[in-house]
């Protein structure tokens, strides 16, 4: 008897879903990632929308792991309209699926608020990264420069001066060292920072850009060439010079931040999201500053090459209104919306001149380096063979952790692409 | 009562159970067992029939793998030869009528009331390179050189992890093996003490032989716990550093869930479950014995 | 004697400070948690280990507002109560059949079920989701608890076998004899003299689905359907980007509350034996 109560009791629970909208009007489902933005700006911007289309509805929702929710969704074919499925999803295998609507004939079409195509008003680097096989399919929306950051403060305390080249570095890190502070610290519980922080950039100073994109494009002995020798001996005489803080490896992104923040570390790897992320822990007065990685003075890679990647939504093949959904992304893409986004959110965005407004203090060197960069790098095999990147922060962890050399490190890394590069199952850039 | 009524009260008795667990347990399990023969991303529909490539690859061409099992296995027998003589000894201690044993069971048992995310966030402090007390305490009784970065340290991290998990677990085994021997009939004792047998020959005669089938769950608990550990590890470390900390189920959830490499992913669980599975059961067959009853 | 004696009194003092010093080993970290949770966070990395600098309530009201946590409260007060039902009254019911009833196929039927543990969680859960979605009990609590009642029951099965097992035959054989029905012999006699593996099981399934996160994750969606382990999941991941451990830890108290009280209760049921009486009603 209790358990039928029970049982019409839960019933009765299930049934509160929304129900379909009355009013004739189209309903469209928006899916966001909640990380440090909010859902307010992409709220605000259904908003106006429904007011230039007046049949349209959109429901906004997210939540800080969208992706658990998104995958099983994806599975059962029931899925939102538009959505920005975050870092937690394997984005590139929803497209390699066949789950994900090609953009191109939207991107043809006139931009919001512009009188050119749409796909002409991203930063050119960003759009493409969302390529495959010839066709759009991921689109960037806001971006992030990656680089490092010192303690203004700390710096003008002792007259120390950002430094451009390995060179300077392994001078100043020798200073910094004798006042007990930690010369540079990272987020070692996630090596994606030290391979962007470390790893690339050394890499491309030391062999080009192209010596990178080899790697990236998996061409067979790419991951030990000269280049990645050079760039792991570096963080090797880092390491052995005891420039980087002790400890490091076993912080978390959040840990290490506060100990650059605590003013414990001079130095840090991080991207312009660093200041929104560490927003409630900054002292008042605490100044920080954005500089491109040293490279070194004689390096074949140009120095002004800057390391740019941006946030990516997505059109799920199945929706029911992908046209819809996809308008609706092309005028939050607007100039006009994308300037609001960079004011509101303190961040970058992937559209050009976007930054044509009064950036925050954090932002005006990030930008300036992005906009006198003669190229545009980003870690995109991270996102392609996630496999082999496991493989590669792996080999980067031992690597400052001093379990293996330079030469084993590259090794070890070139077994890993080698792997990937031979398995006809994963599908290649 | 004859033959048939038994029959039947034993049918009433088991339909809820297996009904339910036959449905929403068995079946989807079954069904996972299946999806390990094909290639499957796990982020939409579409698979591919491989047969039984995801267990060859698995046994011949994956390293990491038996990486994982080393470290599950050193998960299981340093727990094994710290949880079970000390929870055994606490629970005998706190049996008896010890002066505040019910305060102590009380306490005892805390951790486990303690989400394992807040644990392991709360052990991460703990062992924190720059500010951890564990560092802290090494340095106050001059022991400072020795004061490293712990998780962050391939030699220690591991170690670190199971101490954690310990810390967590011992709880659990001490109310289990206490409600083993607070069973036991309290003339067991007495006529023991009176035959003149000290405490540890009570223990060894009567709550020993009489907490067996208790101590065997407990064993059997251990491997199954030890074995499935995840948890505590993907949130301290993500099992690294370089791969150091992996564990059978946090190399499964990043190919499931990171790498989307989800037929992978169940031929592994599969794996997984075949290990605990003939674990226990020589478990079991090794502590087989006469079941006492009284 | 005297020898004796003292030797008695070592023994018993050697037993207490381990016992204490254990205790201290349990209890510090907790401690630390709750003064953590009073802290702010440049506090908690400047004075870890100290008394806060100023007590900051601020953080629980950032936890109970960012992590949701007066309405999930409730639906997880509901759901753990309602699942907990099923478990202990549909697992004892089959654990006594497994444990004191003869019957073909028994031994196969308790390794069925026990095997169960050994499952890795994540490994049937895409299948579930599916099923679920199929049956129409998917994002509703009629899929939840049935999905919390199946994968508990292994465990509890297992644990209450045991139990039953060390009962006295002759108790139920005696019922029998009195004219009592398997059915009264099990609910009069049997699951009362049970009671520790009741209660133990009911702990250990009440820390289970109250800390439950995978499971409900993949088959609530509503908003207004979430549980407690959802909410404090989003609230880690805030913390991932917003830096903000006084409200994390905040969180973790709160959600450690609940289960702490309940055990205190069950710790006070237990001295007192009165749960017999409350099951059988």
């Amino acid at each position: 008897m209790l358990a039928a109560i029970c049982f019409v009791v839960l019933m009765g629970c299930g049934h509160n879903k929304p129900s379909a909208s009355t009013t004739g009007k189209i309903e469209i489902e928006v899916a966001v990632f909640q990380g440090g933005y909010g859902l307010d700006f992409f709220e605000k911007a259904a908003r106006e929308y429904e007011k230039l289309h007046p049949n349209v509805r959109i429901r906004v929702w997210g939540n800080p792991r969208i992706w658990e929710q998104l995958r099983t969704r994806f599975v059962a074919g029931d899925v939102p309209d538009l959505c920005w499925p975050g870092w937690g999803m394997d984005t590139w295998a929803l497209v390699y699926d066949g789950k994900v609507m090609e953009m191109d004939k939207y991107l043809n079409q006139k931009a919001y608020d512009q009188d050119i195509k749409w796909k002409d008003t991203f930063i050119p680097d960003l759009l493409e990264k969302g390529k495959y096989r010839g066709r759009y399919y991921i689109l960037p929306f806001n971006n992030n420069v990656f680089g490092w950051w010192y303690n203004v403060n700390l710096f003008e305390k002792h007259g120390w001066k950002p430094p451009k080249t390995y060179e300077e570095l392994l001078k100043l890190c020798e200073q910094i060292k004798k006042t007990g502070i930690a010369p540079i610290t990272y987020q070692g519980k996630y090596p994606a920072y030290m391979i962007r922080g470390f790893l690339i950039p050394w890499v491309i100073s030391a062999g080009g850009l192209e010596a990178f994109e080899a790697a990236q494009k998996l061409k067979p002995g790419a991951w030990k060439s000269p280049a990645f020798l050079k760039a792991t001996r570096m963080i090797a005489e880092l390491r052995d010079k005891g420039y980087f803080q002790k400890g490091a490896m076993g912080m978390d992104h959040t840990g290490a931040q506060m100990e650059f923040i605590l003013g414990r570390a001079a130095m840090i790897p991080c991207g312009t999201w660093l200041r929104s992320e560490m927003q409630k822990q900054i002292p008042p007065g605490f100044k920080m500053a954005y500089f491109n990685p040293p490279v070194l003075s004689n390096g074949k890679g140009d120095p002004s090459i800057t390391q740019a990647s941006a946030e990516t939504w997505i059109v799920p093949k199945e929706a029911k209104h992908p046209d819809i959904g996809a308008d609706f992304f092309r005028f939050m893409t607007s100039l006009k919306m994308a300037k609001r986004f960079v004011v509101e959110k303190q961040t970058l965005m992937s559209i050009k001149g976007s930054d044509q407004v009064k950036l925050p203090p954090d932002l005006v060197l990030p930008a300036r380096y992005l906009r006198s960069a003669k190229a545009t790098w980003d870690a995109e095999f991270s996102d392609w063979y996630k496999a082999m990147n496991k493989e590669i922060e792996a080999a980067i962890a031992a690597l400052l952790a001093g379990e293996i050399s330079p030469e084993e490190c590259c090794e070890r890394m070139e077994r890993a692409a080698a792997q990937t590069r031979n398995d006809p199952s994963i599908p290649k850039h | 009562m004859n033959k048939r009524d038994k029959l039947r009260a034993a049918v009433v008795f088991l339909a809820p159970a297996m009904l339910l667990y036959g449905v929403f347990f068995v079946l989807p399990m079954v069904q996972a067992f299946y999806v390990a023969l094909f290639r499957w991303r796990g982020v939409s529909m579409e698979k591919q029939f491989v047969g039984i490539d995801n267990f060859r690859t698995l046994f011949t061409g994956d390293p990491v793998f038996w990486q994982c099992l080393s470290h599950n296995l050193m998960f299981l027998i340093v727990s094994f030869i710290t949880i079970i003589p000390l929870s055994l000894f606490f629970a005998s201690v706190l049996a008896s009528r010890i002066r505040g044993a019910d305060v102590y069971r009380g306490i005892f048992l805390f951790p486990n009331v303690i989400s394992i995310v807040a644990v392991a966030a709360l052990w991460s402090f703990i062992y924190h390179p720059t500010f951890g007390i564990l560092n802290a305490l090494l340095k106050g009784i001059g022991l400072g050189k020795y004061a490293t970065g712990w998780l962050g340290e391939p030699r220690y991290a591991l170690l670190c992890v199971i101490a954690t998990s310990i810390w967590y677990s011992l709880g659990f085994y001490i109310v289990l093996l206490l409600a083993g021997i607070k069973s036991i009939p309290t003339y067991f004792y007495e006529a023991s003490a009176l035959d003149g047998a000290g405490s540890w020959q009570s223990f060894c005669h009567v709550t020993l032989p009489l907490v067996w089938e208790i101590l065997k769950l407990a064993v059997i608990y251990l491997i199954i716990h030890t074995l499935n550990i995840f948890g505590l590890v993907w949130v301290m470390t993500e099992g690294g550093p370089n791969y150091h900390t992996e564990t059978l189920l946090t190399y499964l959830y990043r190919q499931a869930f990171v790498q989307s490499n989800f037929g992978y992913a169940t031929a592994l669980g599969v794996v997984v479950f075949v290990l605990i599975l003939g674990a226990s059961l020589a478990a079991g067959r090794l502590m087989k014995r006469e079941t006492v009853e009284f | 004697m005297r020898v004796n004696l003292s030797k008695r009194t070592a023994a018993t003092a050697i037993t207490q400070v381990i016992l204490l010093t254990y205790s201290a080993v349990v209890v510090y970290p907790m401690l630390w948690l709750m003064l953590a949770s009073l802290k702010s966070s440049r506090d908690l990395f400047e004075n870890p280990w100290g008394i806060p600098a100023q007590l900051q309530f601020v953080n629980f009201v950032n936890a109970w507002t960012k992590a949701g946590i007066g309405r999930y409260f409730i639906n997880s007060v509901f759901v753990t109560a309602v699942s907990m039902f099923f478990i202990l009254l549909i697992g004892s019911m089959a654990a006594y059949a497994l444990a004191k009833l003869v019957f073909p196929g028994r031994a196969v039927i308790h390794a069925g079920f026990t095997s169960g543990m050994m499952f890795p969680v994540f490994l049937g859960i895409v299948p579930l989701f599916l099923l679920l979605r199929r049956l129409g009990m998917w994002d509703n609590y009629v899929g939840l608890i049935a999905a919390y009642v199946a994968y508990s029951l292994s465990f509890t099965i297992f644990v209450l076998t045991g139990f039953f097992r060390q009962l006295p035959s002759e108790l139920a054989e005696a019922g029998l004899m009195d004219g009592c029905s398997e059915y009264a012999v099990f609910l009069k006699i049997m699951l009362p003299l049970a009671k520790p593996g009741l209660i133990a099981a009911g702990i250990f399934n009440f820390f289970g689905i109250w800390n439950e996160y995978p499971l409900a994750l993949v088959i609530i969606a509503s908003e207004n359907l979430r549980t407690l382990p959802l909410g404090i999941a989003n609230l880690l991941m805030v913390q991932h980007y917003e830096t903000d451990w006084g409200a994390l830890f905040a969180g973790l108290v709160l959600v450690m509350l609940p289960s702490l009280i309940v055990y205190l209760i069950f710790q006070r049921q237990i001295t007192e034996g009165l749960t017999a009486g409350a099951l059988k009603g």
